[in-house]
């Protein structure tokens, strides 16, 4: 019989990693993953054995992959799940809903779970499309949403830091989308670990060194039940398509998705991407008058202001 | 003489006149990325090098999701 064998144990191998060289049976794969994300952790000084870590949980493979890891290596982390109200037609939110609890009770694990829909009155969809920013990119709206409720949640939690299931993948695509429009801010400010500030947890990507391929492989192996459908507003997204192009490249020359966002950051680090106030972004910062998140506008916050029903013409400046 | 793919409800047949092939070329003839896709098999997960036969039921899990940061 001819197959791929185990590296570790000579055993057919179940997944192979040429970004890496690296061959493993699913035993030797799904530890491979706990040491790997251990010294991206460490290496990056995400947190600590003490830290408590709030994970945004989307009810995907990489998140649930992210919980469940951590939870393997002993860390203390929490799951944070918001319900969108996503639902016309493909149950998109009460579906992920159910695999992120249904994960959450399977281990025994903390999930804080807020129905947007409930807490303030609409769902994400309507909400988007009432709003300038959200007309026909209700992604926008959403991003934004998510990131003040959990940093809400991780205030109000005393969370240090919020951990998001980001993989390569997903860095690479925006990493390649930033380059295409020469983002200059974006592209100073991508990176797998941002640490805190007063009222602002800090955010980390422990997974940033894996490829999508991998944490896949992760869930399926380690019967993680996710949701497989996408969210029915990211469909043709740039982002996907950005992956698909990034994946015929991986195809001909593995390795490059590897180097594309390994060298960005060691480019990053050697000063290619400085912008000159990088204090800048800092100042001007005050907290919002109605909720107290730091934010650059001269009043309230980007979400309080959307959620306050400011006039559409009004709301984004 | 086919090799049966099932991509979530998708149901794709291979026949190229051979008896069996490595899960890499059925692939590239599906036109699909193997970055992008989990290969299973009674329950096994496949790498690009096993070999797929004439009768064999493959499940193509799809890997790539998106939305924003
Ligand atoms: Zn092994
Ligand atoms: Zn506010």
């Amino acid at each position: 019989m001819s197959y791929i064998r185990c590296q570790v144990c000579g055993q057919r191998a179940s997944i192979r990693m040429r970004q890496h060289r690296l061959n493993y049976c699913k035993d030797h794969f799904l530890e491979w993953m706990l040491k790997h994300t251990d010294s991206t952790i460490q290496k990056y000084r995400m947190f600590g054995r003490n830290t408590r870590v709030l994970v945004a949980i989307s009810g995907g493979k990489d998140s649930l992959a992210l919980w469940d890891i951590l939870w393997r290596l002993g860390y203390h982390a929490d799951g944070f799940y918001i319900d969108l109200g996503i639902d016309e037609g493909l149950d998109y939110s009460s579906q992920s809903r159910q695999f992120a609890e249904q994960f959450a009770t399977s281990r025994n694990l903390a999930l804080t779970v807020i129905d947007f829909k409930k807490e303030y009155g609409e769902s994400i969809p309507t909400l988007a499309a009432r709003t300038q920013r959200g007309k026909g990119k209700p992604c926008s709206i959403c991003g934004m949403v998510k990131r003040h409720l959990m940093n809400q949640a991780a205030e109000q939690g005393g969370y240090s830091v919020v951990a998001t299931g980001h993989n390569l993948d997903d860095e690479a695509a925006v990493l390649f989308s930033n380059m295409l429009g020469w983002n200059q801010t974006q592209l100073a400010r991508q990176a797998p670990a941002l640490s805190g500030r007063d009222g602002m947890a800090g955010k980390v990507k422990p997974l940033f060194r894996c490829y999508e391929r991998e944490t896949a492989a992760y869930a399926f192996l380690q019967r993680i039940a996710y949701i497989e459908t996408e969210c029915p507003f990211s469909a043709g997204s740039t982002s996907i398509s950005y992956k698909h192009l990034l994946n015929q490249m991986e195809d001909r020359s593995p390795g490059t998705k590897m180097r594309f966002v390994m060298n960005y950051l060691k480019a990053k680090e050697d000063g290619f991407f400085h912008i000159e106030n990088t204090n800048g972004q800092d100042e001007g910062l005050h907290p919002c008058p109605v909720c107290g998140q730091a934010t650059s506008n001269p009043d309230m916050c980007v979400f309080c202001r959307t959620i306050g029903g400011t006039p559409p013409d009004k709301a984004y400046r | 003489m086919t090799i049966t793919f099932h991509i979530r409800e998708i149901v794709t047949e291979l026949d190229l006149g051979l008896d069996h092939l490595p899960l890499k070329r059925a692939l590239e003839e599906l036109g699909l990325s193997s970055q992008a896709y989990l290969a299973v098999r009674s329950g096994e997960l496949l790498t690009e090098g096993d070999i797929l036969h004439t009768g064999d039921v493959v499940q193509l899990i799809p890997v790539i999701s998106g939305g924003s940061q």
